[in-house]
């Protein structure tokens, strides 16, 4: 089963991501902040997508994008933004990054579910 | 503004945003210690109705069958037995017939016999009277007459063989005459009650098809409904999922309070000039709880949900 890699510093958030989308099968993993976020990643090799937040400390959403993205075996890892900032030059950063996705919070959990499939490698 | 003034100030907004911060973090607590609480109330309920789903699918599947698993139904076995029962009694209806018109032909056979056993004594008493009348032709012709006179023996010997023969063999004949017709009579009873058998067991076959067929129908549309319902608890859940979220719009709130502390503590730091230089004063200001990168900007209630996908 591939695993879905939850980056956010909010614990209810974590949870209820981890919730709508263990409800659809996935298998979940939680870091607590964009360092954590890097240290699962580079620990993992069966995370298939991440879900990550962009305001968080240590190391934001944007900065785990672009730190991920430019390790040769992570650069096809599909990373999906889930915040609640929706100003263009932020996910214009994103998209440049190599982000995959942007969802603006509070998120419906089908949609949510429905990209992560969609993103899920084979 | 004096020194005095500016540093009064500072430490009066310091201590304003301390106690901000102290009770942003404990409101925090709360709401998300609730949020989460609800969060797992509501997952428990969904595990809760997923289980019992797959438990009832599990203990209906033996009346519904699934046939790509290569699973036969109690529908396809009742039916396949009945084909088996209705396919045996009329074997039996098929046999039963046979028999009668063995019984018959037999009967039929019977007086045939008795028939010729009739004829056979007939011809018997023929050959006595040629055997008296050759022995009555043997002494008038006296010593000339004497092989006459052994075959007239011969023939009244074989005539008295035939007709205790045939007596056997008539009253062989009437013994089955009599006992032909009464098995003939007990196949026709047994015909009957095989008949009345038959047709209790059809109709009862009949039955058991139509309620089996009731029970899969009902058992389809329970789990039809199942289905739906476990369906609506994961809609509802996912729906109550979205509304619990509120919680880190809150926060994140409650949060750009303690950026916008920060900001009129430094500001009132400036107006004291060299103020801001005096690292005690820089000491005192503690970074933000919650940097952001999208600064004050509200999103609106339509963007929320949005999916993008790059």
């Amino acid at each position: 089963m591939k695993k879905v890699l939850v980056v956010d510093d909010s614990p209810s958030v974590r949870q209820q991501v981890g919730l709508a989308l263990k409800q659809a099968g996935f298998e979940i993993l939680e870091a607590v902040d964009g360092v954590d976020g890097v240290a699962k990643i580079d620990g993992d090799p069966n995370i298939g997508v991440v879900i990550c937040d962009v305001n968080m400390p240590r190391m934001n959403g944007l900065e785990l994008v672009e730190t991920v993205h430019r390790k040769p075996q992570h650069a096809s890892l599909p990373i999906v933004m889930l915040t609640t900032e929706g100003q263009p030059q932020l996910i214009q950063r994103a998209k440049k990054a190599g982000a995959k996705g942007w969802i603006v919070k509070p998120f419906k959990a089908n949609l949510l579910v429905a990209a992560v499939k969609k993103l899920m490698p084979a | 503004m004096s020194e005095t003034l500016g540093r009064k100030l500072v430490d009066e907004v310091g201590r304003f945003r301390k106690a901000l911060v102290k009770r942003i973090r404990r409101v925090n607590q709360l709401t998300e210690g609730e949020v989460m609480s609800a969060a797992s109330g509501l997952g428990k309920i969904v595990d809760l109705a997923t289980q019992l789903s797959a438990h009832t699918k599990d203990t209906l599947a033996g009346v519904t069958g699934e046939e790509d698993q290569g699973d036969v139904s109690l529908a396809d076995s009742i039916a396949k037995q009945s084909n088996t029962t209705e396919e045996f009694i009329n074997g039996l209806n098929s046999r039963i017939g046979e028999q009668r018109e063995v019984a018959a032909r037999a009967h039929h056979q019977s007086r045939e016999i008795l028939r010729a056993a009739k004829s056979v004594e007939r011809l018997s008493q023929q050959s006595n009277i040629i055997a008296l009348n050759a022995m009555v032709e043997a002494a008038r012709m006296g010593k000339y007459g004497t092989s006459f006179s052994v075959i007239s023996n011969e023939m009244q010997r074989l005539s008295g063989e035939i007709k205790k023969t045939n007596t056997l063999v008539s009253g062989l004949a009437e013994n089955l005459s009599i006992l032909l017709p009464a098995i003939a009579q007990m196949i026709e009873q047994t015909s009957d009650d095989a008949e009345d058998f038959s047709g209790v067991i059809k109709e009862s076959i009949t039955d058991v098809r139509k309620r089996t067929s009731e029970l899969q129908r009902g058992v389809e549309t329970l789990l039809t409904s199942n289905e739906d319902s476990v369906n609506k608890i994961l809609r509802e859940s996912q729906d109550a999922l979205s509304y619990l979220q509120f919680q880190d719009t809150v926060a994140q709130g409650l949060l750009r309070m303690d950026a916008m502390a920060r900001k009129l503590q430094v500001r009132v730091g400036t107006m004291g000039g060299e103020l801001m230089e005096d690292t005690e004063v820089q000491n005192s200001l503690a970074k933000e709880e919650h940097a952001e990168l999208g600064g004050e900007k509200e999103i609106s209630p339509e963007d929320a949900g949005d999916v993008m996908l790059f």
